[in-house]
């Protein structure tokens, strides 16, 4: 009998396929690589079961044009305190919908998305903007840094946000940068800086309200192969440090194995 | 969020596309330039009135009322007219009986002393009062004497009723329709030490040249309006030579003077340096005038007649020449002589019956004439001096503050029993018709309340026997409104018009720039936020609530609005400098001369900056931009930053 998990796997062995170039013996050994990471992931036990994030039956459909998306499908997840969770999937697949539910910068179409406990769903959307500022943290392909800002100022916008006063700030900026290893180019501004001085510059303005929870999408898009994996060795330094909860959408599964837990998404649901 | 930081990420924004905001910065603030060029014109203006308000009368508010009187009621008036036919019929019969007994002949249908004569509106026969019999004449000004609320009394008690604080008032002799004075008196130049007689055969107009000079009459006023405008180092009270004090409209001055009039492109400074020399040599320039009571005039015009007659007939054996013959006078002024006298005793005794007859029921009086000296102890800017579309004329015509076109003496020098008091023997209290009221008021709005208050609705039209001038003074008066007002010595009222009709054709055209700007900043600060959608999402993910990113395109449009304040006050001050610096010299020129400003050197300048107007546009643009950021900003604050970040993705 036919169950909706082989009805999965089947889809994602099609994408993959796909993906691969209609190449059977590639996308054979991708899917058994994949299998294999889940085994893993099915046997990883987490340091802390305190669940700080609780995704619930989430669908999530958006209109797209005429056309009704439904990017996430029945998506149900917990992830634990301190734990670095990468996300995987092909393009389309739903991951950064599922990053964008936690980060609270959007409300499921059905199912609910706690954090600690709340109920993302049902708050205000000033409430929701402070959670984002004071617990989350986002890290973005693009950096997204402001290009007439010096990186101080550019790491300290979102304790703008949240009015902290410009000497504690300082402090904290100048502290985060130090984390990220940019404590020498807080003068300088966006355009003086490399790749990955850019985006180890986004995850310092992410961490500057010490938030609980990191998201990153795609952060290493834009990355060559060293610099994206010296961003995940700061991921992991951070969550040791700081036992700050990674979430990281990537595509790249060997930089996602990086990862305490990588979860596979395929066509808006994730694949077990 | 603070506001600092607001600021802070609102100025590094407005960094992103500097071409693009420039651009923004430049086309708003050129619609700003217009509105900001016409306040600082409009200060500059503002600001040079203020300072020629001292000049001439430019700063007092003063309204001139003129009587409204019938003055043709002796016409009209049936009761009157039995009244002067009664007295006709016992002239003529007592002026019948006496030629009579005199043994001289008398007709009385040559006889232009009666009250009255045949030739009237119906007709040859038909009965008319003669405005020019004396009799008549005093039965006039007794009736105008008697007219309620037109008197001098009654004025100063009304204008006193709305706060004016000073009344004056003027005589007015008229010059431009035959002899100024009483009927058959000649007031004649004397020029280059000769007497300019009027043309002979036209006994009612005057020379040319005295046509010219006092074509616009003379007037006597008060002294304290004329004070203003008399010449450093002059005074008001007749001379020790018995020179009566004169003030005089430029161009008469300059005819006295045998100046050339400066042609209308004369440049500023050939204008001001006419002014200053004007000045400098009219002040108490005397000019002699010679006075003829009618019976001089009479005599004069009879000697050049018979002189002529004479001359014409010289070689004419059957011309018999007159057998009194008279010889013109051979000084300036002079009587007339006899030459030859071969009347026989009879003639002699005639002649001195009619002398007789004259003096008894005529009102002889013996010949006189007697030189006259004006001194000029003041100038007049001539009215509508400039001509024309030109800044220099517009500005003349706005800016003037003069007492008129005619003479000007102090009305003293009138009443005194001078030898100037003979010469204007016709000034008489009782004659209103003349006569000019002023009231002085403490502001323009008491003057135009006085104005507003007291102005007979009933409009003067001469073509309907309605609203002609008897029946318009009576429906006035129904209205308990007996003079004609209006504002005197300057254009302080019309200044004041100017500035309200300015400043409501501002409102619309502020209105009109302040909506385009609105549209143009909404197209454009739309465009800008709907390009920063992606950076506002990434605001909103790092915890930026609407109200924070409302602050942050606020403070952007403040920043946009800055530049186009500063931007247009800068293009409008650079453009207002630069009419000023073109213009101000003609029209400093225009005002000294239209001001008759003692200081020739002060600038009436196109550039000003009045505090109020310049925060106003400030103001005015800071609203249109912040309007037109609401619309924008309101739609993108509704939209989900997220699908903004997937759109550009």
């Amino acid at each position: 009998m036919q169950t909706a998990d082989d009805d999965s796997r089947q889809a994602y062995a099609v994408q993959l396929l796909k993906a691969c170039g209609d190449d059977v013996h590639l996308a054979a050994q991708e899917l058994k690589r994949v299998e294999q990471t889940t085994r893993n992931a099915a046997r990883y036990k987490p340091k802390n079961t305190n669940v700080i994030v609780s995704v619930r039956d989430v669908r999530k459909t958006y209109k797209m044009g005429k056309t009704n998306v439904e990017a996430l499908k029945n998506v149900s997840l917990d992830i634990y305190t301190g734990e670095f969770v990468a996300i995987t999937g092909t393009s389309g697949s739903g991951k950064s919908t599922l990053l964008q539910l936690i980060g609270g910068l959007d409300k499921p179409s059905h199912g609910t998305v706690s954090v600690r406990g709340q109920d993302l769903g049902k708050l205000h959307d000033k409430v929701l903007a402070h959670f984002r500022n004071q617990s989350i943290g986002f890290v973005f392909q693009f950096f997204y840094l402001q290009p007439f800002l010096r990186l101080q100022t550019n790491i300290e916008v979102p304790a703008m946000f949240a009015r902290t006063k410009r000497d504690i700030r300082s402090a904290k900026s100048r502290e985060t940068a130090e984390l990220v290893g940019l404590q020498d180019r807080l003068r300088h501004y966006p355009r003086e800086l490399s790749g990955g001085q850019m985006q180890r510059a986004a995850i310092a303005r992410a961490l500057q309200n010490s938030p609980g929870i990191l998201l990153a999408d795609e952060p290493t898009g834009n990355l060559d192969h060293a610099n994206a994996t010296a961003i995940f060795e700061l991921f992991k330094n951070i969550r040791d440090e700081h036992g700050t909860t990674i979430v990281v959408v990537t595509h790249d599964l060997a930089l996602a194995s990086m990862a305490d837990r990588v979860v596979h998404m395929s066509d808006g649901g994730i694949v077990q | 969020m603070y506001m600092r930081d607001g600021l802070k990420l609102a100025a590094a924004k407005l960094k992103v596309r500097p071409v693009r905001t420039s651009v923004v910065i430049v086309v708003v603030a050129l619609l700003f330039t217009g509105i900001s060029l016409v306040a600082f014109v409009f200060s500059g203006i503002v600001y040079s009135l203020r300072g020629f308000s001292n000049e001439g009368l430019s700063g007092r508010f003063i309204v001139q009322a003129r009587p409204i009187i019938d003055t043709s009621f002796q016409y009209k008036d049936k009761a009157f007219l039995d009244d002067m036919l009664g007295r006709t019929a016992s002239i003529v019969a007592e002026k019948k009986a006496a030629a009579k007994k005199l043994n001289i002949s008398y007709d009385p249908a040559n006889d232009m002393t009666l009250p009255t004569a045949k030739g009237g509106p119906g007709g040859a026969n038909d009965d008319s009062v003669n405005s020019m019999s004396p009799l008549v004449q005093t039965a006039v000004h007794e009736h105008y004497a008697g007219l309620k609320g037109v008197q001098y009394t009654d004025f100063q008690s009304l204008a006193g009723r709305f706060g004016a604080r000073q009344m004056y008032k003027s005589t007015y002799f008229g010059m431009d329709s035959g002899p100024p004075l009483a009927f058959g008196q000649y007031f004649s130049p004397i020029q280059d030490g000769k007497e300019q007689y009027a043309k002979l055969g036209d006994q009612g107009s005057l020379s040319t040249g005295f046509d010219t000079l006092l074509s616009n009459g003379w007037s006597y006023f008060d002294e304290d309006l004329l004070r203003p405008f008399v010449l450093s180092g002059q005074h008001l009270a007749l001379g020790k030579d018995g020179s009566i004090p004169v003030i005089v409209p430029m161009s008469v001055a300059e005819q006295i003077l045998g100046r050339e009039k400066l042609s209308a492109t004369a440049s500023s400074a050939e204008r001001l340096n006419h002014l200053v020399r004007m000045r400098r040599d009219a002040a108490g320039k005397t000019t002699q005038f010679c006075y003829r009571n009618q019976m001089s005039s009479d005599l004069l015009q009879q000697a050049r007649e018979q002189i002529r007659a004479i001359e014409a007939n010289r070689n004419k054996k059957d011309y018999v020449a007159p057998s009194l013959q008279y010889a013109l006078p051979t000084e300036a002024c002079g009587a007339v002589t006899i030459s030859k006298d071969v009347r026989t005793a009879e003639e002699k005794n005639s002649a001195e019956n009619e002398l007789t007859f004259k003096r008894t029921y005529e009102n002889y009086e013996e010949p006189m004439q007697q030189v006259t000296t004006l001194r000029i102890v003041g100038l007049v800017p001539d009215m509508n001096y400039e001509y024309g579309m030109s800044v220099r004329a517009l500005a003349a015509s706005v800016l003037q503050s003069s007492l008129g076109s005619g003479w000007y003496s102090p009305i003293k020098t009138v009443q005194a029993g001078s030898a100037a008091s003979r010469v204007s023997r016709s000034y008489d209290e009782s004659d209103v018709t003349n006569r000019a009221y002023y009231a002085e008021f403490n502001s323009l709005k008491d003057a135009r309340e006085f104005i507003k208050s007291n102005t007979c609705t009933v409009k003067l039209d001469l073509m309907s026997s309605q609203i002609g001038n008897a029946g318009r003074s009576k429906s006035c008066a129904t209205e308990g409104k007996y003079f004609d007002l209006k504002p005197f010595g300057s254009n302080a009222s019309a200044i004041e018009d100017l500035r309200q009709n300015t400043w409501r054709v501002m409102k619309y055209v502020i209105a009109i720039v302040v909506l385009l700007t609105s549209l143009v900043l909404m197209g454009i600060v739309g465009k800008i936020i709907a390009d920063s959608r992606r950076e506002t999402a990434v605001f909103r993910a790092l915890g930026a609530s609407r109200g924070n990113i409302a602050h942050i395109y606020v403070a952007y449009t403040l920043f946009l609005s800055i530049g186009v304040i500063v931007a247009a006050l800068s293009l409008g001050a650079l453009a207002s400098l630069w009419l000023s610096h073109k213009y101000s010299q003609d029209i400093s020129t225009s005002a000294v001369l239209a001001y008759n400003a003692a200081d020739v050197h002060k600038r009436f300048a196109l550039f000003g900056v009045e505090p109020l107007l310049v925060l106003g546009i400030a103001g005015i643009v800071l609203v249109a931009s912040l309007i037109s950021a609401a619309v924008p900003l309101a739609a993108n604050l509704q939209r989900n930053p997220i699908r903004d970040m997937r759109d550009e993705n």
